[in-house]
């Protein structure tokens, strides 16, 4: 393996094993050796995406996600100065994440934004209970390119049907996904989001292949 | 003796057949919305809960009573702020156990005294002297994983087993000492059992290993103790536990209340023959299916664990609060008659 190759392999391996240290330290020799930050951030999220797959297939669960998304984020502290300007721009999507209606447990949409988090989006998390006004505002205010729906109820579930509308008419250029315990693909397609994500890993695939096409 | 829902459960309990299968539904958030009661009054005025529980009873049926679950009430106790929305559960919006060296100030509440303790004692207390002896009253503790979640942050708790593995620890004898303190005033003032919640042990969250090294040890000791003084207890752990089901049957509770993504004929198998099954029809079908898919589901859990009894039947875990009460009577209706 080339030098390089060893640097990134490194880093790559310091996210799954959530080794803080060890992340910071590859990030430094990355900048060192010449590497391009952007790559080396690459390398990182390859590590992110071991860990999903590992999450999907129940091999790790939320506290090794937690550690490794912070282990993520301290490299990923270390490399952003080194950013050429338009790399900042295109490693990054900002997205909006909100409970249409309060429900018992919301750990499912904080997992989503996590995960999200951690792959490098930027995420603006409304919390639950987040009126239609708020949604429309949020995604007017910030240049945002994808807004995640959560609902528990089904009377969110009729909101979120004129909602998705809404900002369809409003923010023409977001894209909207929605889940949550009542609501299925089928359900997605009738009210016109434009994607549904059963957990978190899918929910990071869907944005990602999302975000790619636009 | 002529069978009522207290010997129904009794019964249950003991692992054997009773008279026809046992209602457990956790329909707290329903039975507050058709009472036209705001979450929030309840949560100030115990009688009001009683009102709505009872209530509950009657418009769907249940061979159980409850107090008003999960509102947090050990870790309020202890420090932790709550956020109490009008029409919604709340949450902890800022946690007593900021860092760990918050630990050494904390005390044990006094259920009599602190929080909004005294008043789940007043409910219970209501609630037996309404229908004690006909019903059984069943009350909520937090299991201790659960309470230190509400005095961590659930994040940060998580984080804490790789970053504080040993502060954990002791924050998880003192959430013990907690819920045994408070479960003991809840049968002191009425109870018949208690319900030891832990939604975050989930399979879907935490791995087994860590549930069985660092969480269960805790649960365990609440479990033995309440049984040393012969106080019967039920289980619940939200998602999918089929991983973890001999280790959490392993502490000596009489029931464990299983969500809809374990299959209950695989957990008959695995541990029916040493506790109590409860379930465990889908909440979210409960909120959206038609009367005939709910008698469908109903029927099937019925099939799949009332066999030789120790079964009683339930929601995976908490009814939506949108849900048709007509679905809700539906399962008291299978479970009504069901013939073994």
């Amino acid at each position: 393996m080339s030098d390089k190759g060893k640097v990134l392999n490194r880093l790559k391996r310091a996210i799954i094993d959530h080794d803080e240290e060890k992340a910071v330290t590859a990030s430094k020799k990355a900048i060192e050796s010449g590497i391009d930050a952007y790559e080396a951030m690459k390398g990182c999220n390859e590590g992110l995406k071991v860990l999903g797959q590992k999450y999907e297939k129940g091999d790790v669960f939320v506290p090794e996600i937690l550690v490794s998304a912070r282990t993520m984020k301290a490299a990923v502290e270390e490399l952003k100065p080194y950013l050429k300007e338009e790399q900042g721009e295109k490693g990054v999507g900002k997205i909006v994440l909100g409970v249409v209606e309060g429900d018992i447990h919301d750990i499912g949409k904080n997992l989503v934004k996590l995960m999200l988090e951690a792959s490098g989006y930027e995420v603006i998390d409304l919390g639950k209970d987040v009126e239609d006004r708020e949604f429309i505002e949020a995604l007017k205010k910030d240049r945002v390119d994808l807004v995640g729906l959560s609902a528990l109820i089904a009377s969110s579930m009729q909101r979120m049907e004129s909602l998705v509308a809404k900002i369809h008419e409003e923010c023409p250029e977001v894209d909207v996904i929605i889940g949550g315990g009542p609501v299925n693909e089928q359900y997605a397609d009738e009210i016109g989001a434009d994607g549904y994500a059963d957990d978190a890993a899918a929910a990071v695939r869907l944005v990602n292949s999302l975000i790619e096409n636009n | 003796m002529e069978s009522n829902s207290v010997s129904r459960v009794k019964k249950a309990l003991e692992l054997k057949v009773p008279n026809r299968v046992p209602f457990f539904p956790m329909f707290r958030d329903l039975v507050i919305r058709i009472s036209e009661f705001n979450f929030s009054e309840c949560m100030h005025d115990p009688f009001r809960f009683v009102e709505a529980e009872l209530n509950g009873m009657k418009k769907m049926g249940s061979d159980v009573a409850q107090d008003f679950s999960a509102i947090h009430v050990e870790s309020e106790a202890i420090g932790s702020e709550l956020d109490i929305p009008e029409k919604d559960s709340p949450s902890v919006v800022n946690p007593a156990v900021k860092d760990y060296s918050d630990l050494k100030q904390l005390s044990v509440p006094d259920p009599r005294k602190d929080g909004r303790m005294p008043k789940m004692l007043d409910i219970v207390n209501e609630l037996k002297k309404k229908i004690g002896g006909r019903y059984p009253i069943v009350a909520y503790v937090q299991c201790p994983f659960r309470n230190a979640a509400m005095l961590r942050g659930t994040d940060r708790l998580m984080m804490d087993l790789y970053d504080y593995p040993e502060k954990l620890n002791e924050l998880l004898k003192f959430t013990t000492e907690v819920g045994i303190r408070y479960g003991e005033s809840l049968v002191n003032a009425g109870a018949d059992y208690l319900f030891l919640s832990d939604p975050i042990s989930s399979g879907n969250l935490l791995s087994a290993e860590h549930y069985k090294n660092t969480v269960f040890p805790h649960t365990k000791r609440m479990v033995e103790s309440f049984k040393e003084q012969g106080i019967k207890t039920f289980m619940h752990v939200c998602g999918d536990t089929s991983d973890r089901l001999e280790i959490m049957s392993s502490s000596g509770v009489d029931c464990l209340s299983l969500d809809h993504q374990v299959d209950l004929d695989y957990a008959k198998e695995i541990v029916g023959d040493e506790v109590c099954l409860m379930g465990n029809v889908d909440p979210s079908r409960i909120l959206s299916e038609s009367i005939e898919e709910i008698e469908k589901l109903s029927k099937k859990c019925c099939s799949l664990a009332a066999e030789n009894g120790g079964f009683i039947l339930s929601s995976g875990c908490g009814i939506p609060a949108g849900s048709p009460v007509e679905n809700v009577r539906t399962m008291f209706k299978v479970a009504k008659s069901w013939t073994y």
